[in-house]
């Protein structure tokens, strides 16, 4: 019995393999930096509205601002907006403090529209994809002259 | 007397060539011995470079395919395996944005598995068989491109492992 087992290990006993058995190989990323700004509608209207009745005239549509960055781990990154002007209608102008929003979103803040200094939209640390939303109010006023008033939003995202 | 023995002579001459013309065959061993140690190799072509690409436009990461072959001599009964590994859990351990999971690749090649994803803890199998062989396959890897990776240059090393006994 004991020479039978003996003889079965034999058999099954391989010799080892010699030779260079292992291989390696380097993996290698490069990750640049990328900003992007997305927003569902370049357009927003104020319809004409009657003081008595609607005092804060809402914007449509609401806008959804998608706000993509790749940085630093602990890179502070903000998104501004400030208007280009007032309210224009030929030579006739509106504050364009008189357009207000409210945000919605994580980072995103409220704010007041200026002309002269850039208003904080929203803010975050690091990489990332925020989304977030902008609903304009504008200050109705029977002082308001006639016109069809028009201004240009500049957003800008900053990061290091 | 002497016609008797000259005869006699002449008989045994007589005798002598009537015996078959044809030579016995001869014939001679020899041992040959081939000798076949057992051995084994394994080569990898080359690294796997993964450029900078815009996340919008790419969603996935790709790197030209690298060639792995693996020759050995063994028994035709002995299970032979390829496999890899990675050396750490993230392509960037300071920041831990690029886990080395995400890594995949596609395979091409007899006996080369079909695809798999990387992992830092388990070797993974590359291709598998039985017997001595000479594979040769290709590898494609892919990394997913995301907005919240860590700016930089990042790499990680693999380990490929042919396993005999």
């Amino acid at each position: 019995m004991i020479h039978e087992t003996i003889l079965a290990a034999l058999l099954l006993w391989q010799p080892p393999v010699p030779g260079p058995k292992t291989a390696s190989a380097a993996v290698s990323v490069d990750i640049g930096s990328h900003a992007r700004l997305a927003f569902t509608s370049t357009a927003l209207v104020f319809p004409d509205a009657d003081p008595d009745q609607v005092s804060l005239v809402p914007g449509s549509p609401d806008i959804t601002v998608t706000a993509k960055a790749r940085t630093a781990r602990n890179a502070q990154i903000t998104l501004t907006l400030q208007a280009a002007d007032d309210l224009r209608s030929g030579v006739t102008t509106i504050p364009a403090s008189l357009i207000t929003w409210a945000g919605s979103g994580d980072g995103f803040v409220s704010g007041v529209l200026s002309r002269t200094s850039a208003q904080l939209v929203g803010s975050w640390t690091g990489s990332g994809t925020r989304t977030g939303a902008q609903s304009f109010t504008f200050q109705n006023s029977w002082t308001h002259p006639p016109g069809t008033y028009s201004v240009t939003f500049v957003y800008t995202m900053s990061m290091p | 007397m002497k016609t008797a023995f000259w005869s006699a002579l002449t008989v045994v001459a007589v005798l002598v060539t009537a015996s078959p013309a044809t030579a016995q065959p001869v014939s001679q061993n020899i041992n040959a011995t081939v000798t076949v140690n057992p051995l084994a190799r394994l080569d990898v072509s080359g690294d796997v470079v993964f450029p900078d690409t815009d996340p919008d436009l790419f969603a996935t990461m790709s790197a030209p395919a690298i060639t792995v072959t693996a020759r050995a001599r063994v028994a035709p009964t002995v299970d032979l395996s390829v496999t890899v590994v990675a050396d750490d859990d993230f392509f960037d351990p300071l920041t831990s944005t690029i886990p080395v999971a995400g890594l995949s690749w596609t395979a091409t090649g007899t006996s080369f598995v079909a695809g798999g994803a990387m992992s830092s803890s388990t070797p993974q199998t590359v291709a598998a068989w039985t017997g001595p062989a000479n594979q040769s396959g290709t590898q494609t890897y892919s990394l997913p491109n995301l907005w919240s990776y860590a700016p930089g240059t990042h790499s990680v090393v693999l380990t490929y492992t042919l396993a005999t006994p």
